[in-house]
């Protein structure tokens, strides 16, 4: 199948979906209270167009500090855990045991030590996404073939050199691989966090709309971290394809 | 080949010198000798062939002679200093595909000569001169994964060559490639080999590639604790510059029967 036939078919899938939704909503099966029609969710954007940038740029703002701080920590941890045998004898056990945490078990706790406020949201996506990068890192540092290593201390590379010249480059790609988990993780744990208290970003949308049933609205704020999620998923995945150009793709 | 320069030469000594080196490892059942009181010297601008039985340790020397592992008994000296761990005098091309991925052909072949700090012009003299000595000129700006298997090989060779080390190590470099790839690949070699005089010590497990390429031969047997690694060493007194039709003329096949023949007897009694 050609690329583009194959691109048709599946905006034609999506398609069939809104279709699907939009006759059974307008069927009058199923009240509005359950299932709004397309254009009511539609329309509920219209409506709530003025406050929406107050909820975008919260929830990014979160959302973007809480990834940035989590990531960079968990990158940096992983590559010492990974290159340097003493660190990582040291450190690997405590990553093992926090692995399997989930970080919304831990959104109670944060807001009990840093309050309701921005600081523990941002504090549960840094911890959600610390936990991706690292475990990533840990793994890419330790698959890189050494044959590249070797190969480049006997051209004459050492330490540092090593590092920004055959480490770093080698495993990028698997990085921005984890970079793309944790920022999707990211909105999930953002809007979890959101529930538990506050007065905008998506997470209030969601549940103002369930508060006070209004479907739409709950469906809107649904829609719009979709959209967001989406297109960071398409800045990084931009990203990637602009760094990682030598890697073999099929 | 004699003339004053190399006598000269020749007072100071083999370029390298392996002497008494062994190696083991522990196995499940006891203890494997992989190298045992292998003594070798190999002169400045020498094209040396290792040959051998699986297991005999050939690539367990290439890497006792690069530093990947030294050799926790002997001695090994290039140019009278002992060799200790890995260095810039000595390149390496590996069996595997080593060129760095994520590297075009020119920044792998710069990659020593940049990492080393050499003056930029230098770098690009460098550079240019090792492409286009393998023939990769006009795929400067070409990834590994754009190459095919012969010139991924090419891009290991002229990369270990531009660093300009002392010897070069090759270690069965062209296993994974096709028969008239491989051939091609050997005339290359030798072609670089007489227009730079840079010492070789060359693996394999091919008969006629070793007999091809040598000045000399090396036979290693598998060893044992008191069976010492060195077989036998073969001359290869074949003229040169050697050309693909010396492979159907009896003297060749009369060397590589004396090499299958010296073959024969290490692994007769190992």
């Amino acid at each position: 199948m050609s690329p583009t036939s194959s691109r048709l078919l599946g905006v034609f899938g999506l398609f069939a979906v809104f279709v699907i939704w939009w006759a059974i909503s307008n069927s009058g099966w199923v009240t509005p209270l359950y299932l709004p029609s397309p254009e009511e969710v539609l329309l509920s954007f219209v409506k709530h167009s003025g406050d929406m940038p107050r909820h975008v740029g919260a929830s990014m703002y979160r959302i973007a500090a809480g990834f940035a701080i989590g990531s960079s920590l968990g990158i940096v941890m992983g590559l010492f855990i990974g290159w340097n045998k003493v660190v990582g004898a040291l450190l690997e056990p405590l990553v093992e045991f926090i692995r399997p945490m989930p970080p919304l078990a831990l959104i109670p706790l944060f807001i009990l030590w840093f309050g309701i406020g921005d600081d523990s949201k941002i504090i549960v996506i840094a911890f959600g996404s610390w936990v991706v990068l690292v475990v990533t890192t840990i793994d890419a540092v330790r698959n890189v073939d050494p044959i590249f290593i070797n190969a480049a201390r006997l051209l004459g590379a050492k330490g540092y050199s090593i590092f920004r010249t055959i480490l770093f480059p080698a495993i990028l790609p698997v990085i921005m691989g984890g970079l793309r988990v944790a920022a999707a993780g990211s909105f999930g744990m953002s809007v979890a966090a959101e529930f538990m208290g506050t007065s905008s970003g998506f997470g209030y949308l969601i549940i103002e709309g369930r508060r006070f049933i209004q479907t739409d609205m709950l469906l809107m704020g649904v829609f719009a971290i979709t959209i967001c999620s989406m297109i960071v998923n398409w800045l990084l995945k931009w990203v990637e394809r602009r760094f990682t150009r030598w890697v073999p793709r099929k | 080949m004699k003339n004053p320069k190399d006598e000269t030469r020749s007072v100071a000594g083999p370029l390298l010198s392996i002497d008494r080196i062994g190696q083991s490892y522990a196995s499940g059942n006891g203890v494997i000798h992989a190298l045992v009181d292998l003594s070798l010297d190999i002169k400045a601008s020498e094209f040396v062939c290792v040959v051998g039985p699986s297991g005999c340790g050939k690539s367990t020397l290439i890497d006792a002679i690069s530093g990947i592992s030294p050799p926790p008994s002997g001695q090994i000296r290039l140019q009278n200093k002992p060799v200790r761990g890995i260095s810039p005098e000595i390149g390496m091309v590996f069996q595997k595909y080593s060129a760095f991925p994520w590297m075009t052909v020119q920044e792998n072949v710069s990659y020593g000569p940049r990492i080393r700090g050499l003056p930029a012009q230098r770098i690009v003299d460098l550079t240019r001169k090792y492409i286009e000595l393998v023939g990769l000129t006009g795929y400067e700006h070409l990834y590994p994964k754009e190459l095919s298997g012969g010139m991924s090989k090419r891009v290991d060779i002229a990369r270990a060559y531009a660093n300009e080390p002392s010897i070069l190590l090759m270690d069965e470099p062209f296993a994974a490639l096709d028969d008239f790839t491989r051939k091609q690949m050997q005339l290359e070699l030798l072609e670089i080999w007489s227009a730079e005089k840079r010492t070789v010590l060359f693996v394999t497990h091919d008969l006629d590639e070793a007999t091809f390429l040598a000045d000399r031969v090396v036979v290693l047997r598998r060893p044992d604790r008191d069976t010492k690694s060195l077989g036998a060493i073969l001359d290869i007194d074949l003229p040169r510059p050697r050309t693909d039709s010396l492979r159907y003329e009896p003297r060749f096949s009369a060397l590589r029967q004396r090499l299958m023949a010296a073959l024969g007897k290490v692994e007769a009694h190992p």
